[in-house]
């Protein structure tokens, strides 16, 4: 066994913002190290989030500035019989030709099988319109409509799988399930409106019917009326251990304001105690369907043994 | 950029390929990322808002002769550094007839003045209800040199890796090591000290 050194700050900053195993192993062998190591993470985790509110603060008019963007690249009017015209020509001819054969389908009355299309990002539009004082009944939601805003753009620009068919058996799938379609712009089945349906959700569900009903609250305004219930119900399980999957949905009601302080610093201790969530997941983890909360799903679907649901693997594939 | 452009979805590549789609949902998950990015190194938010368009308008017209060398993510900040980089070089040539209020980017003059951001960008007149923490961590930011600015900025804020960052600035690793370190102490401190004068 080689002596141990101890790592110096530079070492120990780099280890933690690109986290590599073997720098890793040698913080945790040593008390001293992985003392110090909390202390910059902790430091870097305030500065992101500083970053993070900032970012907030200015969400406000990049809408436009997007509009304007797109305006002066992708929209702007192309020369008379310029080469793109003539693949949007053979694009309309494709999705007229899935239109043709979608009808037909229906019309022999065909059941269709959950099919999975490419992951183009989503058109998803709100059902209603979104105000920041949409009336809610939740106070502690209503605080949070900077924030809102924010989910709501990555929300609205987010690419998920588009999943046609029936609502899957399997609970995490049907959650997945209707995740995609709310995103793609249709209403949440009403069957999950309230909350999750069936007795004795696991925790697992629990943190994607928050998720659902997150991005309902962002995309339409819609308030999730027992948003408390499902939190509650995640930060009281006896063994309070979280899987990362409940620790973003959780993280991300907080930034939604549905937490009081007491249940925010419950989560933040819970969050420090878990190894995988490092700063960088972390800062991942802010924004709804981040590459972190990939990762955290098929854990999730692992644990669960749900890898083998067509919808869970849908997700799963689109992630890499 | 954080998340999910993280991945193998090159926009750019798709914009070859015929599809803009993954190109204008990049604008639009990004804009915010960018407008950020310039903020933070010293632009007011007009300022901002006119290199973010800049920035994606250069990548849009460079998508025909481009050749995926790097993570797109990378690519993508580089081309931003640049377009920040240009503006200041622009603004340093500008001649002495314009206001220095108007003409010095915030890391040209020499002491940094921690409220100079602040006083020449109007929208934080136009509300009190800025956020008094992100407000202490611009300050902050406006304390550093340019070149712990954007190594912070890499590192910290866009998650690349120290090797990408060395040969992005064309540093040695342990150069951005040491930057991102004082950067990060630097700016803790700073944010703490004000946060006890308040």
């Amino acid at each position: 066994m080689s002596e141990h050194r101890h790592l110096d700050d530079e070492a120990l900053l780099q280890a933690l913002l690109e986290p590599a195993l073997e720098a890793r192993r040698a913080i945790d062998a040593c008390a001293l190290c992985a003392q110090r190591a909390r202390e910059l993470e902790l430091d870097v985790a305030e500065l992101r989030e500083l970053v993070e509110l900032d970012e907030q603060r200015d969400a406000g008019g990049v809408d436009r500035l997007a509009q304007r963007v797109l305006d002066a690249t992708t929209r702007q009017r192309a020369p008379h019989g310029a080469p793109w015209l003539k693949v949007a020509a053979a694009i309309t001819v494709v999705c007229l030709g899935a239109w043709a054969l979608d009808a037909w389908k229906h019309s022999s009355g065909s059941t269709p099988e959950h099919t999975v299309a490419s992951h183009a990002p989503s058109p998803a539009q709100p059902t209603a319109a979104i105000d920041a004082d949409t009336p809610c009944s939740n106070e502690r939601v209503l605080r949070s409509a900077p924030t809102r805003d924010a989910g709501t753009q990555a929300l609205r620009t987010a690419a998920v799988p588009n999943i046609d068919g029936a609502a899957p058996s399997n609970h995490l799938a049907r959650l997945l399930w209707a995740r995609s379609r709310q995103i793609r712009g249709e209403n949440l089945p009403s069957e999950l409106e309230g909350f999750v349906p069936w007795e004795q959700p696991t925790r697992e569900e629990l943190a994607l019917w928050i998720e659902l009903a997150l991005d309902r609250w962002a995309l339409t305004g819609q308030c999730p009326q027992r948003l408390d219930e499902a939190t509650d119900l995640l930060l009281r399980e006896p063994d309070r251990t979280l899987s990362r999957l409940e620790l973003y949905a959780l993280d991300r009601a907080a930034r939604y304001g549905a937490l009081d302080d007491g249940e925010l610093d419950e989560v933040r201790a819970l969050e420090s105690t878990t190894a995988k969530a490092t700063p960088t997941a972390r800062a991942q983890a802010t924004r709804p369907l981040g590459s972190a909360w990939f990762d955290a799903l098929r854990d999730a679907a692992a644990s669960t043994d749900s890898e083998d649901e067509p919808v869970v693997r849908a997700w799963l594939a689109f992630a890499r | 950029m954080k998340g999910r452009w993280e991945s193998e979805r090159d926009p750019l590549a798709a914009l070859q390929a015929g599809d803009p789609a993954l190109f204008e949902a990049f604008v639009r998950t990004e804009a915010v990322t960018f407008v950020g990015f310039f903020r933070r190194q010293g632009a007011d938010r007009a300022e901002a808002e006119d290199l973010t368009q800049e920035v994606f308008v250069k990548l849009f017209r460079s998508a025909p002769k481009y050749r995926a060398r790097s993570a797109f993510a990378s690519y993508a900040l580089r081309v931003a550094r640049n377009a920040w980089v240009d503006r200041r070089r622009r603004v340093a040539a500008l001649p002495p007839t314009r206001s220095l209020s108007e003409a010095a980017p915030p890391h040209a003059a020499a002491p940094a003045d921690p409220l100079r951001l602040v006083a020449r960008d109007p929208q934080v007149w136009e509300s009190m209800s800025v956020s008094e923490e992100s407000q202490r961590l611009r300050e902050a930011l406006s304390t550093l040199s340019p070149e712990h600015a954007i190594v912070f900025e890499l590192a910290v804020i866009q998650c690349l890796p120290y090797a990408d960052i060395a040969s992005e600035l064309d540093i040695p690793v342990g150069t951005v090591k040491s930057r991102v370190f004082n950067a990060v102490r630097k700016l803790r401190a700073a944010v703490e000290g004000e946060g006890e004068r308040a």
